[in-house]
């Protein structure tokens, strides 16, 4: 199996979500498409290392340069002294583990690097007009990108959307303010949720539009929108789109009226005649 | 008449028509004017793309079985459709990961709306870009193999392929009702 594709078509949401559940290890590349809009800066790609579903690394060349860089731009260690202790002491963990063994680097350090590293790309990747993405699962780990430390995607991603200041590129795929969300998971919500997440959360499942989730909590119902859109990338709820139950004023015929009984149960005998029905026909084929 | 209504729901492409077309005994398309039921005969007035098959397989007993028009766009006829629905069969295609959001849309569209019985056919299992049945589990949310509903690979070009599908179905619903039954005995 491939697990490639076009970002439009299986959104980093979606992949993340699949790595995270389905306890993936392997590189997730993405390239951005070139779209008719210009860009000044050229597009550069980006690497994601998954480590058993959980997020470990993020680089964008695959020369092992990343994290030493990361680590020399914000003042902790020189490169060259960083590749001293490299002669000293054979990489076979991650760098940042191996700093912090050696008292290089502490604890502290080690987060705001992993943080830098794996929540800057979010916001672009997220903004991307179009992308190609390939997880391979046989590519190794680099351990000199990583810092030791690891996070959920979903979480990532909760935290690298809110970075998010242009929310241009992703106008046309927020929920609609007359649709309602519904929870995908049950009880509480399994990643961590900023306080006006939280109120929003409150409303999941409600049958409240985003409209009158907005109205009710008074925020911008572009901010619902927004909020429902992280919840929906972490996998945590689900649009529901706003169902017309009249008909367009173009339906050619009035509607048949709502049947008052459900679909009553079928008896035991109509169960198993059918079943002594198409059993033949199963067997002829395949 | 004892009739068991099924639908088909899908998105676009994953051989809700085929399906339909291959089990059924009648052509699906404008043959069903003798259909007494509610559905039925308010699609022959309508214009709106809607399969329809069925297969009568008694004096008194028939499968009517009914495709979703459209896709991701649950309007008053997919409304209409579920009400009447005993189950449903959710075909997703194996190679298209493109489609496996419509797919955990309609899925959470049908549990919220509709708490029936139902079965994940794998259809286009015979593509080379399929992708595994677990891997098709896990994005369409479905994490632990012990709680999800039956996953079937189908081909819905091939009469077997779908009848064992619809016997799948059928026992899936079989099971249910009498879980159901149980509960109801334990509570009188
Ligand atoms: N190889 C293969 N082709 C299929 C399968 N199911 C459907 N098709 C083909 O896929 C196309 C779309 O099927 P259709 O029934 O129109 O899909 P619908 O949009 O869900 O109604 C048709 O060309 C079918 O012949 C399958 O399991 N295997
Ligand atoms: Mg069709």
């Amino acid at each position: 199996m491939k697990i490639t594709g076009y970002l439009s078509e299986f959104s980093l949401g979606e992949i993340f979500r699949f790595l995270e559940q389905g306890q993936k290890t392997g590189c997730l590349s993405i390239k951005p498409v070139e779209t008719e809009t210009l860009s000044i800066a050229p597009l550069k790609h980006h690497y994601i290392f998954f480590r058993l579903g959980q997020i470990v690394a993020a680089t964008h060349e695959l020369d092992h340069q990343g994290l030493q860089q990361l680590i020399e731009q914000r003042g902790f260690i020189h490169v060259t002294t960083i590749h001293r202790l490299l002669k000293l002491y054979p990489l076979n963990q991650p760098l940042g583990l191996l700093l912090k063994t050696q008292g290089a680097l502490d604890s502290q350090q080690l987060q705001l690097l992993f943080k830098q590293q794996v929540l800057t790309p979010i916001p672009e990747l997220f903004s991307l007009a179009e992308g190609w993405f390939k997880f391979d699962a046989n590519h190794p780990l680099p351990l000199a990108e990583m810092t030791g430390l690891s996070a959920p995607p979903r979480d990532v991603a909760l935290a690298g959307l809110r970075l998010l200041r242009d929310w241009t590129p992703l106008m046309d795929k927020l929920p609609l303010p007359d649709s309602t969300v519904i929870s995908l998971s049950e009880g509480q919500p399994p990643c961590h949720l900023n306080s006006v997440e939280w109120r929003v959360w409150e409303y999941v499942d409600k049958t409240v539009t985003l409209e009158g989730i907005a109205q009710a909590l008074n925020l911008p119902v572009l901010e619902v929108q927004k909020i429902c859109f992280r919840l929906m990338v972490a996998g945590l709820v689900e649009e529901i789109p706003n169902i017309s139950i009249e008909p367009s004023p173009s339906s050619p015929t009035p509607l048949p009226q709502p049947a008052e009984e459900s679909s009553g149960s079928l008896s035991q005998s109509f169960l198993m005649g059918v079943l002594s029905f198409l059993k033949p026909k199963a067997m002829k084929g395949g | 008449m004892e009739i068991m209504r099924i639908v088909i729901t899908g998105p676009v492409g994953a051989g809700k028509s085929t399906f339909i077309r291959t089990i059924s005994e009648i052509e699906p398309v404008d043959t069903d004017r003798k259909a007494t039921d509610e559905v039925g005969s308010w699609k022959q007035k309508t214009t709106v793309a809607m399969d329809f098959g069925r297969l009568q397989f008694g004096p008194n007993v028939a499968l009517h079985l009914y495709g979703t028009p459209g896709q991701e766009r649950f309007d008053f006829m997919w409304e209409i459709l579920i009400r009447k629905a005993h189950a449903f069969i959710l075909l997703v295609s194996s190679h298209r990961p493109q489609d496996f959001r419509a797919a955990r849309r309609i899925l959470a569209f049908m549990r919220h709306r509709a708490k029936i019985p139902m079965v994940i056919g794998l259809s286009h299992a015979d593509n080379p870009n399929a992708w595994p049945p677990e891997d098709i589990a896990i994005a369409l949310g479905y994490l632990s193999p012990h709680n999800r509903p039956p996953m079937v690979q189908v081909n819905a070009l091939d009469q077997g392929s779908v009848a064992a599908a619809m016997m799948k179905l059928i026992e899936t619903y079989a099971k249910h009702q009498a879980e159901q039954l149980n509960w109801d005995a334990v509570r009188h």
